[in-house]
């Protein structure tokens, strides 16, 4: 093992986010805060305000710059700043007070947003909303998201999800409901959404598929719990849909994590019978390619080896995926480990792959060691044009799109790559399959 | 601090920081959580702090382990690591609000540090408790500064001076400074030695001594100046230069402590520009203020030393009377310029409607006001190069009766 390597831990013996190394040590210019991920979400659901509880540093980045402390349609989005005396006695009166404020304001809910130093006082956030929820009209929920121990954008984006269902009632449920759940950490707004074939499909078969994504309503959530199925296509949402399954009953389709063709049709089964419908050759020429292509990685990846860098969605599950074809991770960059992951990592080990685990956070540098493992693929972004490795980039792609469509872009990808060195055209997956 | 619908004063930490992240030559490397210096480096690149202006910007990140240990191992890996990257002339520590809740002591890891790493200072700043502002921590970051690198120099045989105060968290400090240097050169022939700190390095910094007068643009700069004047025997002023008398007269202060007096052709030219140049406007402001003198009214907000200079200017050369002015540091406010907090001036911005205001770009934007008349932060624009028209000395004069002039005619 390269000697750079030897200070970080092998995927399998990594439990949660702590035991994750950075592969060199200094930082730059710093990772993702989740609180400004949970402040970005919100801030894209009709309805929904928040109180963001934290320092002075806190409350400036919250924002972005032009961002007002009123939302389009009366959301508010305030700021409660620690002083010195409640950094050591608590901050419990003044939130309690700003909470009744944003109530009288006219706030329909309130998302809490608690940080680092709210977080490390051990502020009771779930003391509070038990004390003043029964006085206000607007309802609340809260997450707390000290970064010493959430890491990055993703665990901020699964954590406020799950706060978000919070606001979730008891419905009725509907035979042909169905919720998508996705959430995005650095959705631009206004951008258009992209969404997986099937969610198109479902709809023309008269199913109703709620968007439990950008630019939903606070309505939305609160209806949610109607659906007779969940729709995950990214792991920042699985949490939400297994605590939706345990208080509502609602069932959800893995999408995310279905990367195989068997996979996907096993899981497209699932969707056909809880929902009544039939998908009978709505996908026949993206599944022949994708049939085609996996026959095709079982001859020719089988030995190449690879690195994920950053911005790949879902590592463990699509480094699993690409094992599948006898592909050889060298490293792996992970922000954070869901539970879904140890499973994975579990069953590569199992398979005698065990890759070294890691947070990349100063590419430039980190870069260098990459070079010296020498794989045939580094998956992942770099903020500079790099002709010296062969680079599959902008896999930010596929995040959020599931199903044979992503699995035809990785491989067309991972092929493109490795014959030209270059990432090639970008996929459209509204296009006809490229047969 | 309390409840806040816009962004609060920055800490004294963040004063700290934007202090420092301006200067070559040096790294800075956060002890603590990450968020603050990526989302720091982006409004200074957005500020005109561009990558490779001045330091890099690193942090170590911190973990439960680390807190409830006190282990600040990751801090010495961290330098390690920087002086391989960048072979930085010195390196700022600062801690990030969470070391000092736990009260992390980064003098005394400094000082046992700088064992190990002998051939780079290690400066350890930001203590600043939760108490102090933004403005506070500009002035520590000065300070300490002042007191650390500046190294025993001859003066230069040619006079030279210093700037004091000029960093990236002032409105306009970019092009305000390029003002001074214009005046100085055009009434005195000096070159500038330290732009301290929004542009400048290390060795600037050492070299400060050499410089024959300091010129302290803000009150955050006096203790940094006072210091330098006892151990280098470098004498300074303090004052920001607004309007054509204020400016004359600062030239003025300025050849007498360094007994010469400031070009007169210079100060001619510039004055006579200065009439010609105001001459179609004056009527409109003064027909203003004799027809609807409610109207020739400024309100202003913002930090102390600009309010009291745009204030000054305004009232004293111009026909306009002073109106409601407040500044954004509660350790400045007086009876003549108190402190508002949000509370305060959020009706005054909310119910102006006659006469000029002045104030944040976020508090004008937010009441529908003219963002021209912008002159504090928090910003709402990108600012990315330095020639936009100054507000201090004679340039600046026209630039701030231009915009009054132009907030008349929107209105009428």
């Amino acid at each position: 093992m390269s000697e750079h390597l030897k200070h970080l831990k092998k995927l399998s013996t990594i439990r949660s986010g702590k035991n994750i190394k950075f592969l060199t040590p200094a930082v730059y210019s710093g990772g993702w805060c989740p609180m400004r991920v949970a402040c970005n979400i919100v801030e894209d659901i009709e309805g929904v305000s928040y109180l963001m509880v934290g320092m002075p540093e806190c409350a400036t980045h919250s924002r972005g710059m032009n961002s007002l402390p009123e939302g389009p349609n009366g959301e508010l989005r305030w700021l409660y700043v620690l002083d010195a005396n409640e950094v050591i006695f608590g901050c419990r009166n003044g939130v309690i007070e700003a909470l009744k404020e944003m109530d009288a304001a006219g706030a329909k809910a309130i998302l809490m947003i608690a940080t680092c130093v709210t977080d490390l006082i051990g502020e009771d956030f779930e003391g509070i909303i038990s004390e003043v929820q029964p006085k206000m009209n607007a309802r609340l929920s809260y997450v707390t998201l000290g970064q010493f121990k959430n890491f990055g954008s993703g665990i901020g984006t699964w954590k406020v999800a799950e706060a978000l269902g919070e606001f979730m009632l008891p419905r009725e449920k509907k035979e042909k409901v169905a919720n998508l759940l996705f959430l995005e950490p650095w959705r631009t707004k206004g951008s258009p959404l992209e969404l997986p074939l099937i969610i198109d499909a479902l709809e023309r078969r008269g199913v109703t598929v709620r968007k439990i994504a950008a630019g939903a309503t606070l309505e939305d959530y609160m209806d949610a719990p109607d659906a007779a199925l969940n729709l995950v296509t990214t792991s920042y949402t699985q949490p939400l849909a297994a605590k939706m399954q345990d208080r509502f009953g609602t069932p959800y389709s893995p999408l995310h994590n279905a990367f195989t063709v068997e996979d996907i049709d096993k899981v497209y089964k699932e969707i056909e019978d809880i929902l009544g419908i039939s998908l009978e050759g709505e996908f026949d020429g993206w599944r022949k390619k994708a049939v085609e292509l996996e026959e095709r990685a079982k001859k020719e990846l089988g030995g190449k080896t690879f690195v994920m860098i950053t911005e790949v969605d879902m590592p463990v599950a699509l480094t699993k995926y690409l094992v599948g074809f006898g592909m050889k991770p060298l490293l792996i960059n992970v922000d954070d480990i869901h539970n879904e992951d140890i499973g994975f990592a579990k069953e590569m080990k199992a398979e005698g792959i065990d890759p070294p685990a890691c947070r990349i956070m100063y590419i430039e540098k980190d870069l260098e060691i990459v070079r010296e493992l020498q794989p045939d693929i580094v998956f992942g972004y770099v903020d500079k044009p790099v002709t010296d490795i062969k680079l599959a980039e902008e896999m930010g792609d596929f995040f959020g799109i599931t199903g044979y469509e992503r699995t035809v872009g990785i491989l067309s990808r991972i092929f493109t790559v490795l014959e030209t060195g270059k990432m090639g055209e970008r996929l459209d997956i509204y296009g006809p399959a490229p047969l | 601090m309390g409840l806040h619908r816009f962004k609060p004063m920055p800490s004294g930490r963040m004063g700290i920081f934007w202090t420092l992240a301006s200067i070559s030559e040096a790294a800075v490397v956060e002890f603590g959580c990450m968020g603050h210096n990526i989302y720091s480096g982006g409004n200074l690149r957005r500020g005109g702090i561009y990558e490779g202006y001045g330091a890099p910007l690193y942090t170590t990140y911190i973990d439960e382990t680390d807190i409830a240990m006190g282990d600040t191992s990751r801090l010495k890996a961290t330098i390690a690591q920087v002086i391989k990257n960048d072979k930085p002339k010195a390196i700022f520590l600062q801690p990030s609000a969470v070391p000092e809740v736990v009260g992390t002591d980064m003098y005394a890891v400094a000082n046992e540090l700088q064992y190990d790493f002998p051939d780079t200072p290690l400066i350890p700043l930001g203590h600043g408790s939760f108490a102090i502002s933004q403005q506070k921590g500009v002035e520590e970051a000065l300070k300490a500064l002042a007191k650390a690198l500046p190294e025993e120099r001859e003066k230069t045989e040619k006079p030279t001076y210093n700037i004091i105060g000029s960093c990236p968290d002032l409105f306009n400090f970019a092009s305000d400074s390029l003002e001074i240097q214009r005046l100085m050169k055009g009434a005195f022939d000096m070159d500038i030695v330290c732009d301290f700190s929004s542009k400048c390095s290390v060795t600037d910094i050492r070299n400060m001594p050499s410089a024959h007068i300091n010129l302290v643009i803000r009150r955050e700069g006096i203790p940094a100046a006072k210091y330098l004047q006892k151990k280098f025997g470098t004498p300074y002023i303090y004052a920001r230069p607004y309007g054509i008398k204020g400016t004359t007269k600062w030239l003025c202060d300025i050849g007498e402590i360094l007994g010469t007096e400031p070009c007169k052709e210079f100060i001619d030219f510039e004055e006579n520009l200065w009439k010609l140049q105001y001459e179609p406007g004056r009527y409109t402001l003064e027909n203003n203020q004799w027809q609807y003198p409610d109207e020739a009214v400024l309100t202003i907000g913002g930090h102390y030393d600009v309010v009291k200079g745009i204030l000054t200017f305004a009232t004293t050369e111009l026909p306009i009377s002073k109106g409601t002015a407040w500044c954004n540091c509660p350790e400045m406010g007086d009876e003549e310029i108190p402190y508002f907090s949000e509370k305060e001036w959020i009706p005054v911005v909310q119910n102006h409607d006659k006469g000029y205001l002045m104030f944040s770009g976020e508090a004008l934007k937010w009441a529908g006001k003219n963002t021209q008349l912008q002159i504090a932060n928090p910003d709402i624009a990108y600012r990315m190069h330095p020639y936009d028209p100054p507000f201090v000395g004679y340039r600046g004069a026209i630039n701030i009766v231009n915009k009054l002039l132009n907030e008349y005619v929107l209105k009428h």
